[in-house]
């Protein structure tokens, strides 16, 4: 009776976790995470670890966290339970294996004569609702249909027509998933088996169309005919109906009878078959009848191993209880549960100080130090206790960064870079790291600190929208991926002198693929702010880093000519969209420079940069005024204002990029109208102003460009090709 | 914009006799603000039925391998009689193969005939490969549909600044989302060129445009489930856009 077992804990589980969460409405595209946002990143959690906790986190994880701080961590028989954690997702790849209906549909086909049934929708609208819908017919159902139909071919044969017409019937039950109602006739006693099949039909087609009445009275009558092959299982399901009438009416007696017929099957030596599933359903009306109690004992079950599909499901329930109580503004059980009461103070931010002196758990440590203000010193107790944390302890993470950022926030900053430096040479997880560098980065003290602690390492990508976090894949693992935070971008595109983006460009602080997007970018500014010793010296670096501008590289070292070269470079960055004056927090353009992003990711727009709107990872306001990371003073004054004011000397000359590029094209053709490149900078300028961003003056230049296109050069193809403006 | 037509009194007038013409409203029955309700509990009785309409999330639908898998919503959705329907369907592509349309039009069918919807919006980022396969799909759908329900769709900003592709689609209205976008996706947008995105504008509470067109029907995406407070600041928005 495998397949009562699945199907009593599919109901439970479908039941219990309710409608489901989802989003439409795209596109929602995902972004790399350097720290997750919803719990500990799948390497930390198949390492034993849990990361550094945040209030943020969800429900499942801080219990993790906090069974692993009681000393009782995940074991490996139930990790293959966390498979479906929201941030675990599978990622998209194979097929899918056939389902149960999609099985059951294969297996009908061997009845001779079977009527052709091409879908079957499982899901029915709630009664009372219009628009929310549940899943009606499980994949139980499916797998017990497909089953018995097997049974009755080798009793019967695939042509007998006694198949045939279990078959009918079996359809009809079916019908009911979604619509009906369509109750099948009852059959002649002559055969008393195939009788007896249809009266278990009938029952299960009232049972899915919601006739629950009798639905419940015609499993009674089954359970009493001893005779019947149904009757073992005919108690349970006369009491599924009872639940179904308990939860669609929020008829609470109907819940009651449900437990009553329960515990009947539990004391039932003879249902022992049916025993685990009976249980398995009166947990879930436990949880509907008193949610609070349930939560205690599920919490306390929970803190000791369990087999993978237990621990799964015990899991789930006590989430997915708790969510039921906090919707419907019920208190979750705190005085009476260790573990509510630390789940509550850590997603509160809450003061776990008291309790932490009363117990002087790691748990309540963990709480207390996350809940300390961090503009204060903690309590010297509490600062002892949690600097006595070893590194290999579950609890370093979380106390080692919130005590390192309580220390910066006081302006401790040496004693912050004993611990930061400390925390980093433990071997910390890629998500731990990030943090202790972003730490360290807000205290870097200069230009060389500055680069040190700037890479990242992603460990994530997610989606706020629909609050997911998946294992990073492809080109978004690896060193190649290593990338630069808001912290360390926001100053560089703002503060630091293009001297010094020389340097980056060649500091092996930086990965090669940092070193050639800082010399592109580097170069673009240069270009920009007309400083051709610094752009040719950029230009060479270019060139042996991205081998694919390398020829274009050459041919603008080649120009001599000051004007000349900047026209050169300005026909270059028509070609290449990618390139633009900046550096980007995060996984920046994915699409090759040379050519155009399918999303009109082209060229730049600094006026969104210095609305300060460019995306600032979550973990950094921790440690930054809201949206503007990054560490204060790492630079000399005077390379600060030089930095400062070549930002500036940017914005006015060059905010909107395809602007800036239309007028070098136009400039250019006004005063070398032979130069053969004309006609194709042209062109590229108006195809500019259509793929990339509009400013006031895009449409004037696109028109300027178009018209001298076509007035100075109607025979050449550019002309051809450009037959609009924008 | 197409190069400018030479001395043409014709095509003068008739472009003045155009911009005098109101364009006829592509959902007619809807209030000009409509409130986009996701697959989350939504209980939106505090909205008057005059003053928005709820765009909800009323089928999933996605592909892998070929197979379709559709799921209704699932989430409660709470509305007061009257309200102005649009059924939204979204769709996620697992990649190619593409399924058959006849696979997934009777599911989009089903969300259109839930009670009260007044029009079918679909969602559906599209990639390149899978437009011609898109544009197919919204033809079915367009012919399958009663007359009097129009068939709208999302579009990304960049769809409707000029790209030919949408043009030729059988939607009657095109809202361009000017939220959550790619990094290049315009977020100044004086008018979009694709006439079929010029009657709406899909932004959201916690991002709006720094510039977009006014005297749109605005759609409005709230990150969190709808509440009273939100609702009043997406009237507010709208008043904004008039």
């Amino acid at each position: 009776m495998k397949w009562l077992r699945l199907l009593a804990s599919l109901a439970v589980l479908a039941v219990a976790l309710g409608p489901r969460d989802g989003n439409g409405c795209g596109p929602f595209l995902t972004d790399l995470e350097f720290t997750t946002y919803h719990g500990p990143t799948p390497a930390e959690l198949a390492a034993g670890q849990i990361g550094v906790l945040r209030p943020h986190f969800y429900r499942e994880p801080l219990l993790l966290a906090y069974r692993t701080l009681s000393g009782a961590p995940l074991t490996p028989e139930e990790k293959p339970g966390l498979e479906h954690w929201p941030w675990l997702r599978e990622t998209a790849g194979t097929a899918p294996a056939a389902s149960p209906v999609e099985r059951w549909l294969a297996a009908r086909k061997k009845v001779a004569g079977a009527a052709a049934v091409d879908r079957i929708d499982t899901d029915r609208l709630i009664p009372g609702s219009e628009y929310q819908n549940f899943t009606n017919c499980l994949d139980g159902a499916f797998e017990n249909a497909t089953a018995t139909l097997g049974r009755r071919i080798a009793q019967w044969g695939a042509a007998d027509p006694r198949t045939a017409e279990w078959l009918k019937g079996q359809d009809q039950v079916f019908e009911n998933c979604s619509a009906g109602p369509k109750i099948p006739p009852p059959l002649p006693a002559a055969d008393r088996q195939a009788a007896a099949d249809r009266e278990y039909q009938v029952a299960a087609a009232a049972f899915y169309a919601l006739q629950l009445d009798q639905a419940r009275a015609a499993f009674d009558k089954i359970a009493a005919d001893g005779a019947s092959p149904w009757h073992d299982i005919a108690p349970y399901l006369a009491a599924r109906a009872s639940i179904r009438q308990g939860t669609f009416q929020k008829d609470e007696s109907s819940l009651r009878d449900a437990v009553t017929r329960l515990r009947a099957i539990v004391k039932d030596p003879a249902r022992s078959k049916l025993h685990d599933s009976a249980e398995g359903l009166l947990e879930f009306v436990r949880a509907r009848l008193e949610p609070g109690k349930r939560l205690v004992e599920l919490g306390a079950e929970l803190m000791k191993p369990l087999p993978a599909d237990r621990f799964s499901r015990a899991l789930t329930d006590y989430t997915t209880i708790w969510d039921r109580m906090e919707e419907a503004k019920q208190a979750p059980p705190a005085a009476e549960s260790d573990l509510a009461d630390w789940i509550v103070t850590v997603q509160k931010n809450g003061d776990g100080l008291a309790k932490w002196r009363e117990v002087h758990s790691l748990a309540w440590l963990v709480a207390a130090v996350m809940g300390s203000d961090p503009r204060k010193p903690m309590p010297a107790d509490l600062a002892a206790a949690a600097r006595a944390v070893k590194s290999d302890s579950p609890a370093y993470p979380t106390v080692s960064y919130y005590g390192i950022r309580g220390l910066i926030l006081q302006g401790k900053a040496d004693d912050a870079r004993q611990w930061t430096d400390q925390a980093l040479a433990a071997k910390p997880s890629d998500a731990f790291a990030n943090l202790l560098r972003a730490e360290r980065l807000s205290i870097a003290r200069d230009w060389t600190e500055f680069l040190r602690f700037a890479p990242r390492r992603p460990v994530a990508e997610g989606s706020d929208d629909l609050g997911t976090e998946e294992p990073l894949a492809g080109a978004r693992t690896g060193k190649k991926a290593i990338a630069l935070d808001s912290d360390s971008v926001r100053p560089l595109n703002r503060e630091v002198p293009l001297k010094l983006w020389i340097d980056a460009a060649r500091s092996d602080a930086l990965s090669r693929t940092l070193q050639a997007d800082i010399a592109r970018a580097g170069w673009v500014r240069s270009v920009i702010l007309g400083d051709t010793a610094a752009a040719r010296t950029l230009a060479a670096r270019v060139s042996e880093l991205s081998p694919d501008l390398a020829p274009e590289m050459r041919a603008y070292l080649a120009e001599k000519e000051p004007g000349a070269a900047l026209f050169t470079a300005a026909f270059l960055m028509l070609r290449a969209p990618g390139l633009e004056p900046v550096m980007r927090p995060g996984e920046g353009r994915t699409t090759p420079a040379l050519k155009q992003d399918i999303f009109r990711d082209n060229w730049w727009d600094l006026d969104k940069q210095a609305a300060g709107r460019e995306p600032v990872h979550d973990a950094l306001n921790d440690l930054y005024p809201k949206d503007k990371p990054g560490p204060a003073r790492f630079l000399p004054k005077e390379q600060r204002a030089a930095g400062e004011k070549e930002w500036t000397s940017l914005g006015d000359a060059a905010s909107n990029g395809v602007e800036w590029l239309c007028g070098q094209a136009i400039a250019w053709a006004q005063s070398h109208p032979q130069d053969a490149r004309v006609p194709q900078a042209l062109h590229l300028a108006v195809d500019a102003t259509h793929y990339g961003p509009a400013g006031d003056l895009t449409h004037k230049l696109s028109k300027q460009a178009f018209d001298i296109l076509h007035r100075g050069y109607p025979a050449s193809e550019w002309a051809r090709k450009t037959k609009y403006w924008y | 914009m197409r190069a400018k037509p030479r001395g043409s009194l014709a095509a003068a007038i008739l472009l003045a006799a155009c911009s005098c013409s109101r364009v006829p409203d592509p959902l007619p029955g809807v209030p000009r603000l409509v409130l986009w309700a996701w697959e989350r509990p939504e209980h939106l009785r505090f909205v008057d039925p005059q003053g928005a309409g709820v765009a909800f999330l009323a089928r999933s639908i996605s592909w892998q391998g070929g197979r379709v898998a559709s799921s209704p919503r699932y989430q409660p959705l709470e509305v007061q009689p009257g309200t102005a329907m649009i059924a939204v369907v979204r769709l996620d592509s697992g990649g190619a193969p593409l399924p058959a349309h006849e696979a997934v039009v009777p599911e989009v069918l089903n969300a259109a005939a839930l009670p009260g919807v007044r029009a079918v919006q679909i969602d559906f980022d599209a990639r390149v490969s899978e437009r011609e396969w898109y544009a197919g799909l919204l033809g079915r759908v367009r012919e399958r549909l009663p007359r009097w329900q129009p068939l709208t769709m999302t579009a990304l900003a960049s769809w409707c600044l000029g790209d030919p592709w949408i043009r030729r689609l059988p939607v009657a209205d095109a809202v361009p989302m000017l939220f959550r976008m790619g990094a290049g996706e315009p977020r100044e947008v004086r008018e979009f060129s694709s006439p079929v995105c010029r009657a709406s504008l899909g932004v959201a509470t916690d991002e709006v445009p720094y510039r977009a067109p006014h005297g749109r029907r605005l759609f409005v995406f709230n990150p969190r489930p709808w509440t009273a407070d939100a609702y009043r600041g997406a009237i507010e928005l709208s008043r904004r856009w008039r």
